[in-house]
């Protein structure tokens, strides 16, 4: 045995113990609080999300080793990869990463590679490409692992140059050592015939086979017979171990083709294999502690984490039962993951195990790493109490303290049973380590659980949370953000890598309509202040291109040292909600809108009488503010009669928690007392209690007038039915009972009311020979429903006999059904008794018209006839007086001389006589005219023109008696020209006639008065006496003797003239003053010249 | 004589001035016939030679108005022109072309619108 093989197996295991104690120690210092909580998601190049601490753990762990390592993904792309593996291939680690793992293997052994790829766990040789195009002999181990979201291999990369060339050195020692004599080699050395029979055996040789006859070929071991046998036929020469005589026997065989025998080269390598084997085991098992390290670290549960832990266990001692225990509480702990052999039936009693059971577990709750006890031992042990029944046997105990992050994880491992012989100090140590190194994963895993859980719980409720949440770097950048985020900026949204991108996202500020700039946006300002910035109010495009309206909130995020690490940004999508508010504002507005309606509006009002609100209405009416009015302002201009009572009635709906239904009186800014229905009802929470009351506020100011009207107008029906001895009654056509009033039974001759009245009665009262008349007309409205009236003679109470006037009508209900009759009665008597008196003086009156209508026409005829008569007689009384005059005047012709002087002064006064005859009849005539239509054209007249024309027909004797007349401006009217030149010529003509000493002045004026001109003739003449003025308008009155000439008839013809124009004429003087003569005439005269009705 | 060889005739029912008026006419050279109604003066009229008829506005059958519409009526008579008479004013009946005068009458003025009126041989 050369010492150089041990001596390298020993090495190897110091650096394998160096590596473990390194790795302990960066787990170690990982688990001692480095281990980052803050989860920050990342995007990989695989979309590979893992945590940054066992990140860095694992990378410490495998930077350390001295063997490659590296992970991949399932077709052998390199993720990751340390410095050893980068040396290994000659190729810098930058290469590495991200290169195919087949693009640094030999063509030939692609395929051993994919085979181990395809397997979850697999080893094998797989010759690597060193960049200088060397060969590197290497082993991989690989493992297929599970992170986060991605499945991927952990491969360990073995570098074999080294083993190979010690295998190589071994090789030739050997070789070396058959070059020696075999009589000298200490070593046994056969020669071995084609058959198997012994051609040579040196002394080793012979000791080995005994001290049998070399010549029996059944005396050399099967074995190295069929060694032998099998050089000869492969013709190679082979090496192998050989178990002869409870001794390990490494053989060489070499067949000796040409002479055709083997010679075989024997050496005792029954130590070196023993140590050999227990070395390599070790290594094997430290192998399996770093694959195990990486594997436990690689667990994605705590309960994956343990059932590892006590499978590897189990392996690393080659035990066939292991178990973990945890939670040191109350001397029990519970029994976590258990690994055993197949077929051994573990502790029945799953659950929590009594530590007074397991007394010998106490050292190491105390604190001790770790306990071995050898089977006996255990049995022996004073605090082992045995197994229960059915628990496969424990032969030997060996545990370690397991401790873990949280405290119901903490606890032991435990291996018993090992397959042979009893725990050796190494296993304890290995089963040390485990533990040591399982703690570390522990408390690694369960931080990360913690931090993943935390980070999943926070993702959920982040993802759930109906508001759009993303997380952004320091810079601003977009980390992170949920569904809602994406549901409401839509897509394709632009990833944003810092501040400046916001200019992407539309929006503005819903207040000024302004462009949100990058800078204003919350998350901008949370990075830049380090302070929230809360409720942005804004509209969006979205990408979608839609419009939403949102409130933008951020925080900022600190790392540990209080540094901003990035903002946490918050949008809200409050669209729905602006247009709920819009409709509530819209109802409220409608709801409003509705209080408005109502006369004046609705109110509320809390239980200690306070106004919480009152419509614009009623407010507009008391001049009220809300404020006032709410405090109390409404008692102000409540009307001081109402008050006391309206308080009362408060307190006492308060009290009952009843009904508002008040009357009361507002004083209004018009001064006015408004009346107003107030009514309302208890508004009630959900518990029943009363919140306030709310009603509404009605203008019965017109029911009040309409009642006032009703009362007055009853009141005037009394009074009309009192002062009018009417009396009225109302028949209930249902129960037959009549309402009558006092004066309807006083009527009937009764003082008293009677106790009650029927038809029957009335019919009692009434004559005989009236009743079927009066029960008729009675019955005939009751079928017809119609109105009624009658007159009828009654015999009274008292046995007078009177005259009744009754009416009446049906009183229908609100479905139009006749319900009552109502009428009234009237004592008619006196009225009778007048109309007949009145009946009586008419008929005398309409006889006395007829009489005088008779007289009239007998008068009107008479004097027609005697203007007629007037008329003839004034024509035929002429023609006499023609005759008189011309014989007169023809005898004076003819007979003058002849007659004398006398006949002379005779024949003037005939002459004379005939003249004035004449005179007298013309003027007669023209008065008698002036009564029938003769000159009743009327026309516009211009008064100054008819007085104009007067003057010309008098122009001569004017001239002789030198008067003057004047005249004011004088009107036009519309009369006849002739007749009114004929009045002016009358009045001048009078005026001259009666003429003082004076010459005669006359003015003719002209006022107007209402509907008349008032003319005045007025002259400075003699005058007339006060008794003579009603005189002088008569005809034939002539007041003066012979001394004045004319007829006396031309003022009466002046007066006539002007009355056929409708006026007035009258005279006003006194003797010796002169004389004014009035006359009217109408402004307007009607056609035809009838005087216009006054 | 201012009507030397006319014929006349006087209608007019009261004598004596029929008489006075024949008288007047004479005097004047004129023939004078009388009638005292219409019905004697259409007689006249229609029997005699006349030259000029001196009607009385009233007589007792007719107007004279009427009676002037006989004699135009008849081709006989319808030439003769006639001169109203009346004791009262000039009657409302009578056109503007007749020839008035009222009595008293102006002879001088008689006699010159007879002698105009007459169509002399």
């Amino acid at each position: 045995v050369k010492s150089d093989d041990t001596e390298h197996l020993r090495n190897r295991i110091r650096e394998l113990e160096v590596r473990l104690e390194e790795t302990e120690g960066t787990l170690r210092a990982i688990g001692g609080g480095e281990v980052d909580a803050v989860v920050v998601s990342r995007s990989g190049v695989d979309s590979v999300n893992t945590l940054k601490g066992a990140d860095e753990a694992y990378r410490l762990l495998v930077q350390q080793m001295s063997e490659g390592a590296a992970t991949v993904t399932l077709d052998g792309l390199v993720l990751y990869a340390n410095e050893q593996l980068s040396a290994m291939l000659g190729v810098p680690l930058e290469q590495v990463i991200g290169a195919r793992l087949h693009d640094y293997v030999e063509g030939r052994s692609a395929d051993a590679l994919s085979a181990i790829l395809e397997r979850d766990a697999s080893r094998g040789e797989v010759p690597l490409l060193h960049s200088s195009g060397r060969t590197v002999p290497a082993h991989l181990s690989a493992r297929r692992f599970r992170m986060d979201s991605a499945e991927c291999f952990c491969i360990v990369v073995t570098d074999l140059t080294q083993q190979k060339r010690q295998n190589e050195i071994a090789a030739s020692e050997r070789l070396a050592s058959l070059a020696k004599f075999p009589s000298e080699n200490p070593n046994p050395v056969l020669s071995l015939g084609k058959d198997g029979s012994i051609l040579y055996a040196n002394q080793a040789g012979r000791v080995l086979i005994g001290e049998k006859d070399a010549a029996a070929a059944d005396s050399v071991p099967e074995v190295l017979r069929s060694l032998a046998e099998t050089a000869l036929v492969d013709r190679t020469a082979t090496s192998a171990d050989v178990q002869l005589e409870g001794q390990t026997w490494s053989f060489f065989v070499a067949p000796i083709l040409n002479s055709g025998y083997v010679n075989l080269y024997g050496r005792d390598v029954t130590e070196q294999r023993r140590v050999e084997h227990a070395r390599e085991a070790q290594l094997t098992r430290l192998t399996a502690l770093t694959r195990i390290s990486e594997q436990i670290l690689a667990a994605a549960t705590v309960e994956e984490l343990l059932q590892q832990v006590v499978d590897s266990a189990r392996e690393l001692v080659d035990a066939r039962i292991a178990v973990s225990g945890h939670g040191f509480e109350s001397n029990q702990f519970r029994v976590g993951r258990v690994s055993h052999a197949e077929g051994l039936a573990p502790c029945p009693e799953a659950g929590l195990f009594n530590m007074e059971r397991g007394g010998v577990y106490l050292p190491l709750i105390e604190g001790t790493p770790s306990i071995r006890l050898r089977a006996a031992d255990l049995l022996a042990h004073p605090l082992w109490w045995g197994l229960p029944d059915g628990h496969a046997p424990l032969r030997g105990l060996l545990g370690a303290r397991l401790v873990g992050a949280h405290s119901d994880v903490n606890g032991l491992i435990m291996v018993s049973d090992k397959r042979e012989g009893e725990f050796t100090a190494e296993d304890e140590s290995l089963l040390t380590q485990l533990a040591a190194v399982a703690s570390l994963a522990l408390q690694h895993l369960e931080a990360r659980n913690d931090a993943v859980s935390e980070k999943n719980r926070l993702q959920a409720v982040v993802d759930s949370l109906p508001v759009g949440v993303a997380i952004l770097d320091s810079q601003g950048g977009n980390i992170r953000s949920n569904d809602a985020f994406e549901e409401l900026w839509g897509h394709p949204r632009p990833q944003p890598l810092e501040v400046g991108d916001y200019a992407k996202f539309k929006a503005w500020w819903e207040k000024s309509g302004n462009l949100v700039q990058p800078e204003e946006w919350a998350s901008a300002r949370a990075l830049r202040e380090g302070e929230a910035v809360v409720g942005q109010l804004m509209k969006i495009e979205t990408f979608d291109g839609a419009n939403r309206i949102v409130l933008n909130s951020a925080a900022p995020i600190r790392d540990a040292k209080g540094e901003i690490a990035g903002c946490v940004v918050a949008i809200q999508d409050i669209t729905d909600l602006r247009r709920a508010e819009e409709a509530l504002r819209r109802s409220e507005r409608l709801y409003r809108a509705i209080g408005e309606s109502i006369d004046y509006g609705v109110w509320v009002c809390e239980p200690d009488g306070r106004n919480v609100y009152a419509s614009e209405s009623f407010l507009k009416l008391v001049g009220l503010t809300q404020q006032q009015c709410s405090d109390f302002g409404w008692g102000d201009v409540l009307h001081p009669d109402d008050a006391e009572r309206t308080v009362a009635a408060w307190i006492e709906c308060v009290r009952t928690g009843g009904n508002w239904d008040v009357e009361h009186r507002y004083r209004g800014v018009d001064g006015k007392w408004h009346p107003i229905l107030a009514r309302g009802v208890p508004v009630r929470d959900e518990k029943g209690e009363i919140l306030c009351w709310a009603g509404i506020n009605l203008d019965i100011s017109i029911r009040k007038s309409a009642e006032q009207a009703a009362r007055d107008s009853e009141e005037r029906l009394a009074f009309a039915l009192e002062t009018g001895k009417t009396g009225a009654w109302d028949l209930d056509l249902v129960d037959h009972t009549a309402y009558r009033s006092l004066e309807h039974d006083r009527i009937f001759g009764y003082p008293d009311l009677l106790p009650r009245w029927t038809f029957e009665m009335f019919l009692d009262h009434v004559l005989p020979e009236d009743r079927a008349m009066a029960e008729a007309k009675f019955l005939r409205a009751l079928e017809t429903g119609g109105d009624w009236a009658f007159e009828c003679r009654i015999r009274r109470a008292d046995g007078e006999l009177r005259w009744i006037w009754g009416a009446g009508r049906h009183r229908r209900d609100a479905s139009g059904a006749a319900r009552r009759l109502a009428g009234i009665v009237q004592d008619i008597t006196d009225r009778k008794l007048a109309e007949e008196r009145i009946a009586g003086s008419y008929e005398q009156a309409r006889q006395e018209i007829a009489r005088r209508q008779e007289v009239e026409a007998d008068l009107r005829r008479s004097n027609e006839d005697l203007s007629q008569f007037a008329f003839a007689i004034s024509h035929d009384l002429r023609s006499p007086l023609n005759a008189v005059t011309s014989f007169a005047r023809q005898l004076k012709e003819d007979y003058q001389k002849e007659l004398g002087e006398q006949a002379d002064t005779y024949l003037s006064y005939i002459t004379g006589a005939t003249d004035r005859m004449r005179r007298l009849i013309t003027d007669l005539l023209a008065y008698s005219r002036l009564a029938d239509d003769g000159g009743s054209e009327a026309a516009s007249v211009n008064i100054d023109e008819a007085l104009r024309s007067a003057e010309l027909n008098l122009q001569e004797r004017i001239r002789e008696t030198g008067t003057a007349i004047t005249h004011d401006p004088l009107p036009d009217v519309a009369a006849n020209f002739t007749l009114l030149v004929q009045l002016f010529q009358n009045l001048l003509e009078n005026a001259m006639k009666f003429r003082g000493e004076e010459a005669p002045r006359i003015h003719v004026s002209a006022e107007r008065q209402n509907q008349d001109w008032v003319f005045c003739v007025s002259d400075n003449g003699i005058g007339i006496a006060q008794e003579h003025l009603d005189q002088i308008f008569r005809i034939f009155k002539r007041l003066h003797g012979d001394e004045f000439e004319g007829t006396g008839i031309g003022l009466a013809i002046c007066k006539k003239i002007v009355e056929r124009h409708g006026g007035r004429m009258w005279v006003e003087s006194e003797l010796g003053k002169g004389a004014r003569f009035y006359f009217t005439l109408p402004v307007r005269v009607a056609v035809g010249g009838q005087p216009p009705v006054r | 004589m201012p009507l030397s060889n006319l014929c006349v005739l006087v209608v007019d029912d009261y004598e004596p001035l029929s008489y006075l008026k024949a008288i007047l006419l004479r005097r004047a050279g004129a023939v004078v016939r009388e009638a005292h109604n219409a019905r004697d003066a259409l007689r006249i009229l229609q029997t005699e030679r006349i030259d000029l008829a001196l009607v009385d506005i009233n007589l007792p059958d007719l107007s004279g108005k009427e009676l002037r519409e006989k004699m135009r009526a008849d081709p006989a008579t319808s030439a003769v022109p006639v001169i109203f008479t009346s004791a009262s004013d000039r009657p409302t009946l009578l056109g503007p072309d007749d020839v008035f005068f009222q009595e008293p009458l102006d002879t001088a003025a008689l006699f010159e619108a007879i002698d105009k009126m007459v169509q002399r041989g």
